[in-house]
């Protein structure tokens, strides 16, 4: 079963690593399992079908009627041939077994030569390797049955898009912690070691509040907690949306239509009562997202190991997300009109690689923070990139006008932007470049100049009339978009010239690896291995 | 900071830099595919007219129309693009009505396609795509002459690689 190591390796766990080695056993039954809880589901509503109709004398559809008569005669016939029926009970359950047996018998993975491979597949086979170097965050996520079974499954993002992760399913959780730790500590020995703590400020050190818990050790793994969000926060947060808050309105309006009808109390909530199933699609739609959103960001606690932040999650599926700070490509907050009365705000990153789902339902893989104050976001921001300024950033968060750096969008953009035109623009910071927008709805991007992908520029018939261009800082794809629209022209080819300038003396810095005191500390380091 | 003189002329519109054009026969191969796909519709609208109602004058006029349109609108766009090498990026600009700039570092570029149909091989030449990490941010240079376009790709392969920048 094991091959031969062609990599002697230092430590124990790391020669462990490198031999070939299954998952664990119990995986396929796990990974077959929300099949098995799929039929088991569909048998067991059709079976209270069938009694509910019995109950209720009879359906009325003779077509359905027929369908019953079917059954009935399919069932009779297998309760009559009860040895056939065994017979077919357990060569199904061999065949099952026997697959399952034969897909964990060729899963295997390993971690060697610089990169980890998986293999799996009998008669398609696959085989995935991801070099170390590429590895760009590393997940462990526990679904509810396998936190049932005490296992969980270790997924590995590399960049490159949708599919490009390696997902290693299902390990013991001890062993995935193992895993997930050998792999940071092999990937870190490449391209760790940064000069990040020259710059950084400790996060416990300026005293995060920390929600009643002061830095402690997790207890998953080592690193300390900074943040942790409580639940009863999150959910309000959650309800505070704009569809859950639409269907308030809704529901409100048909209370005070009914009340203006009828004139008693008992009319209003009948009223609501009317409203709430005409609407019934779309309440069942937001309903589900909510709640949806508040399974996902449920327990999330958030903590750092000097190298990397790690953000544990999920009410059902509990996952642990490790993102080195080095991977994350771009920064952002957003204060939804609905939090501005509290003051909440969510912060969200770009990281090559996590798959960006536009949809949102992946979205947790991005968020860092899914509700905080001011100055928790500010403290995770800083905690993220210890170069960024507090001070700049609450002037984004908050501030309007030209005051302290900030370029705004030209005063003839004001046909576009009626509300935001005097706060929406950027600043540029030796580090990195600042776009805030929205008036109602809040919104700041920040991206280091290290970070640039490429800048592109654009005008529309109405903005050349104006004289106005937008001008984006493409980053990789995330929720986080650097991008400000209607610039003066002038100041967008301006901005796109010194941003280029700016990017590319970045860029060279981060090649060269030195240190000096008059280039900004970046958080990229150096890695002659890294050849992305 | 230092800004290479170059760069610091980047503009949308401006001609200070010795942006270049692409090659004339892009207008020719996508008139040519804009004429495959509409004239059959004006035939067909004849033959209709003249067979059946004269009421199908209508509509290959239409279509006259919206050819004429799209030839006048290629010759505008294919003249619009206009592209240049830097020290250290390349920058490409398109459009008239709708602008827009890109601008993309060589350590950035991740790799380069050079892909030509069949139409496009016919006249000589092809077009090259930049990609970067991000989707979104690669450029295509479509209607470059084939040598050229190969030329270019392993220039700017040369470059990427002597500048390439971790993510």
């Amino acid at each position: 079963m094991t091959e031969p190591n062609p990599l002697p390796q230092g430590s124990t766990s790391e020669r462990d690593l490198a031999d070939w080695q299954h998952l664990h056993p119990l995986s396929p039954i796990l990974r077959g399992g929300v099949v098995g809880v799929a039929i088991i589901g569909y048998a067991a509503t059709q079976f209270i079908d069938d009694i509910f109709r019995s109950l209720t004398g009879g359906s009325k559809d003779p077509g359905d009627e027929a369908a019953d008569q079917s059954l009935r005669e399919g069932l009779g016939f297998l309760f009559d041939h009860s040895l056939a029926t065994a017979a077919v009970i357990v060569t199904g359950l061999t065949i099952v077994g026997l697959f399952g047996w034969l897909a964990w018998r060729f899963a295997k993975f390993r971690v060697a030569d610089g990169q980890i491979e998986f293999r799996k597949g009998w008669l398609f086979r696959e085989h995935r390797q991801v070099p170390l170097e590429r590895v760009q965050a590393i997940e462990i996520s526990r679904p509810l049955l396998a936190q049932i079974t005490g296992l969980s499954q270790v997924i590995v993002q590399s960049a490159g898009g949708g599919d490009s992760q390696l997902k290693l399913a299902f390990l013991s959780s001890g062993r995935a912690d193992e895993v997930r730790r050998e792999l940071l500590a092999l990937a870190g020995r490449r391209d760790e070691a940064g000069p990040r703590t020259a710059a950084g400020a400790p996060a416990g050190a300026d005293g995060i509040p920390t929600e009643g818990s002061s830095p402690h050790p997790l207890s998953l793994d080592e690193g300390h907690e900074v943040f942790r969000v409580p639940n009863g926060r999150l959910f309000v947060a959650t309800i505070l949306h704009g569809g859950t808050i639409f269907l308030g309105l809704v529901m409100l309006l048909a209370a005070a239509v009914a009340l203006a009808a009828y004139g008693s109390r008992f009319e209003a909530l009948t009223g609501v009562a009317l409203a709430l199933p005409a609407l019934g699609p779309i309440a069942l739609g937001i309903a589900v997202n909510r709640v949806g959103e508040l399974l996902k960001h449920g327990n999330f606690r958030l903590a750092e190991t000097g190298t990397s932040v790690r953000i544990q999650h999920g009410l059902t599926d509990k996952r642990t997300n490790t993102v080195p700070l080095h991977r994350i490509q771009a920064v952002g907050m957003v204060q939804p009109l609905w939090w501005r009365p509290l003051g909440w705000w969510r912060v969200k990153v770009n990281v090559a690689g996590v798959a960006h789902d536009p949809t949102g339902t992946n979205d947790t893989e991005t968020t860092v923070l899914p509700v905080g104050n001011l100055q928790q976001a500010l403290d995770v921001l800083t905690l993220l990139d210890p170069v960024l300024s507090a001070e700049d950033l609450r002037r984004a968060a908050l501030g309007e006008g030209t005051e302290g750096g900030w370029t705004l969008v030209s005063p003839r953009a004001r046909r576009f932007d009626p509300l935001s035109w005097r706060r929406a623009g950027f600043a540029a910071t030796p580090h990195s470049v600042m776009v805030r927008t929205g008036r109602l709805s809040r919104k700041v991007s920040v991206m280091p100049h290290a970070r640039v992908q490429s800048l592109t520029m654009a005008q529309g018939p109405l903005e050349r009339r104006l004289d106005l261009a937008g001008v984006t800082l493409v980053s990789t794809p995330g929720p986080v978009s650097v991008s400000i629209a209607h610039l003066d022209l002038e100041t967008a080819t301006t901005l796109l010239r010194e941003e280029s300038a700016r990017a590319g003396a970045a860029r060279k810095f981060a090649r060269s690896g030195c240190t000096s005191a008059d280039v900004p500390s970046q958080l990229v380091t150096p890695d002659p291995h890294d050849e992305r | 900071m230092t800004t290479s003189p170059e760069s610091a002329a980047v503009s949308l519109r401006g001609n200070e830099l010795p942006w270049r054009s692409v090659s004339p026969s892009l207008r020719t191969v996508r008139l040519i595919t804009l004429f495959g796909w509409l004239v059959p519709f004006v035939i067909a609208f004849v033959a209709l007219a003249v067979l059946v109602t004269p009421w199908f004058w209508i509509g290959a006029g239409a279509v006259a129309v919206l050819i004429g349109w799209g030839a006048w609108l290629i010759v505008r766009q294919v003249s619009a693009i206009t592209w240049i090498e830097l020290d250290e990026e390349i920058v490409i600009r398109k459009g008239r009505l709708f602008r827009s700039l890109v601008s993309i570092p060589y350590g950035r570029l991740q790799y380069i396609d050079v892909e030509s149909g069949p139409l496009m091989r016919s006249r000589g030449i092809a077009s090259c795509e930049f990609h970067t990490a991000s989707p979104e941010s690669g450029g295509t240079l479509p209607g470059l002459p084939v040598d050229e376009a190969e030329a270019l790709r392993g220039r700017l392969a040369a470059r990427g690689e002597a500048q390439r920048a971790g993510l």
